[in-house]
């Protein structure tokens, strides 16, 4: 699972920038928040892992088998006999890779948003909690609030196509994703 | 999980706000580990979609695993031994796990011959430096001598093939980059008497990294909007390492981009113009040619079905020690020809770039979705 908040990661001061009282409040509101945010997810453990198990069920069951005929990195990148792949062996390979990875994002996706289905009251508070926090640096209060909209985003986050688009993909010789992927 | 990022914003916090930071790491720690990726793997099983060769050798059978002096934990496992080389009867892997405040990192080389131990030592170099090595059957500890003449002994790790017996073992171990350097194993039977000592001077030492003194630094030199919507900017990337400056230009497409990207450079001998083209692939295909120019107070044009056509200048701060001016341009059709022209229009240089653009093309047939 990736982190609901990754965006945080680039929350970074201007070096020797001086932290003012109002920067001290709002790092500690962020955290503080932070920290119920994680207890609860904790909490809920259970209620997810039961989410994610279902929706494993239901995706498994619809389109079980559905990516078998998936090229391997064998057949994907195969060098000619001698010298290096030719420029459209190198495209077909990064055009598979990126259908790959589209897919695997799908999928991960969708198991990220079951995971989190008891979590959204949480995120909710969360959100509302950081949002509206204001550091002196106007490029950390630009990130935390974008965080926080991230958040709520990904949670949002529906997944109502992946079978068909598994299906899609493999009708077309693993060569074609729908247009929207 | 809501772990990282707040720790710059604690740059001179209070320690109550850093311990604070420190739970809050390792609650997302418990949750993240708690629910794992496995689902997503196991998902990927019921939908039919084979296992990779990454997934296939964490799924291959543990024979073994210890703790190196560093704090790593490593993990022996089986190895397949499709495409090694004949001659091996038994292939293992070895992974070495570095738990941080943001969860396990894993590393390991390629797969190890067992049996028979023909294969030397093999040193890795990291965050620390790690030693492996296959050793016979009836070896059960290793001592690592060190250069300061202290010596770690730790176990081996016995290989037995499924049903089988006892064919060889591995020995694993972690020492921080030095001085003072691995000198030397000695490998003992079960009784302590030794049964060889393998010299491990001429497997090469890990020295401790000399930090960079400058950088990265990067500063936004250019942005646009390329044929097609797509958004690009061009920055420059300052590091200076024991003193010596650096800058290079790299190209770092907007958010929406198409991964499609197909960068050539020109060659690394010094030009008057260096240039990178990198262009993408149709529906919305386009090309970006951009690099520093050497030749002072020149200009750089491109021949494309408009005629010739001036690329863009940006000057660059002279503190930043780049080779020259950036110059670049953004085209719907890339072009075929590189010049650099003095001030009173004497032709400099002149390149073409056919072949770079046959090889674009080319890539670009297999890329496209049939």
């Amino acid at each position: 699972m990736t982190c609901v908040l990754a965006l945080l990661c680039a929350a970074a001061p201007a070096a020797g920038a001086p932290l003012t009282a109002s920067d001290r409040a709002a790092t500690r509101a962020l955290l503080l928040a932070q920290e119920r945010l994680a207890r609860t997810l904790l909490d809920n453990l259970p209620s997810s892992r039961n989410a994610v198990a279902s929706y494993h069920a239901t995706l498994g069951q619809e389109c079980a088998g559905v990516l078998a005929g998936v090229p391997s990195e064998q057949q994907l990148f195969r060098a000619p006999a001698a010298g290096l792949p030719t420029p459209r062996a190198r495209g077909e390979h990064q055009r598979a890779e990126r259908q790959v990875s589209a897919i695997e994002a799908e999928i991960s996706q969708g198991l990220q948003a079951a995971a989190y289905t008891p979590d959204r009251a949480a995120v909710d508070t969360y959100v509302a909690a950081t949002a509206t926090l204001t550091f002196s640096d106007p490029g950390i209060t630009a990130v935390v609030r974008k965080s926080a909209s991230s958040a709520a985003e990904e949670l949002a986050f529906m997944a109502p196509g992946v079978c068909s688009d598994l299906r899609f993909w493999a009708r077309s010789g693993y060569g074609s994703l729908p247009p929207e992927t | 999980m809501p772990q990282l990022g707040a720790a710059a914003l604690l740059r001179e916090e209070s320690a109550a706000d850093r311990a604070l930071l420190r739970r809050v790491d390792a609650l997302g720690l418990r949750f993240e580990e708690a629910l794992g990726a496995a689902s997503e793997s196991s998902l990927e099983r019921a939908l039919g979609r084979p296992e990779d060769s990454f997934e296939a050798n964490q799924h291959a059978r543990v024979l073994g695993q210890g703790a190196t002096a560093t704090g790593e934990t490593y993990i022996v496992r089986e190895a397949k031994d499709e495409g090694l080389e004949p001659g091996c009867r038994v292939w293992v892997s070895v992974e070495y796990r570095t738990r941080t405040r943001f969860g396990s990192t894993g590393s390991g080389g390629g797969p190890m011959c067992v049996a028979p131990t023909e294969h030397g030592p093999s040193a890795s170099c990291g965050e620390t430096e790690t030693i492996t090595v296959a050793v016979p059957a009836r070896v059960r500890s290793v001592a690592l001598r060190l250069s300061d003449g202290r010596t770690i002994t730790s176990g081996v790790v016995r290989v037995a093939p499924a049903g089988g017996t006892v064919v060889g073992a591995v020995y694993a171990q972690a020492i921080p980059p030095g001085p003072p350097y691995a000198v030397s194993l000695t490998e003992r039977d079960r009784r302590g008497r030794t049964v060889q000592v393998v010299n491990l001077r001429r497997v090469g030492r890990c020295k401790k990294e000399r930090s960079v003194e400058r950088g990265p630094t990067f500063i936004p030199l250019a942005r646009g909007t390329a044929p097609g919507g797509h958004r690009f900017t061009l920055q420059g990337v300052a590091t200076g390492i024991r003193g010596a400056p650096n800058f290079s230009v790299t190209l770092s497409e907007g958010p929406h981009a198409e991964e499609a990207e197909l960068s050539f450079a020109s060659p690394l001998t010094p030009k008057l113009f260096g240039w990178s083209l990198a262009s993408e692939c149709p529906p919305n295909a386009y090309s970006v040619i951009y690099g520093l120019l050497r030749a002072p107070g020149a200009t750089v044009l491109v021949r494309t079905a408009a005629g010739l056509v001036p690329l863009t200048r940006v000057a660059i701060a002279p503190r930043l020690h780049a080779a020259g001016p950036l110059f670049y341009g953004v085209f719907a059709q890339p072009p075929t020809e590189v010049l650099v022209r003095r001030a009173d229009g004497m032709t400099l240089s002149a390149e073409s770039l056919a072949a770079t653009n046959r090889e674009r093309a080319e890539f670009c047939e297999g890329y496209v979705e049939p």
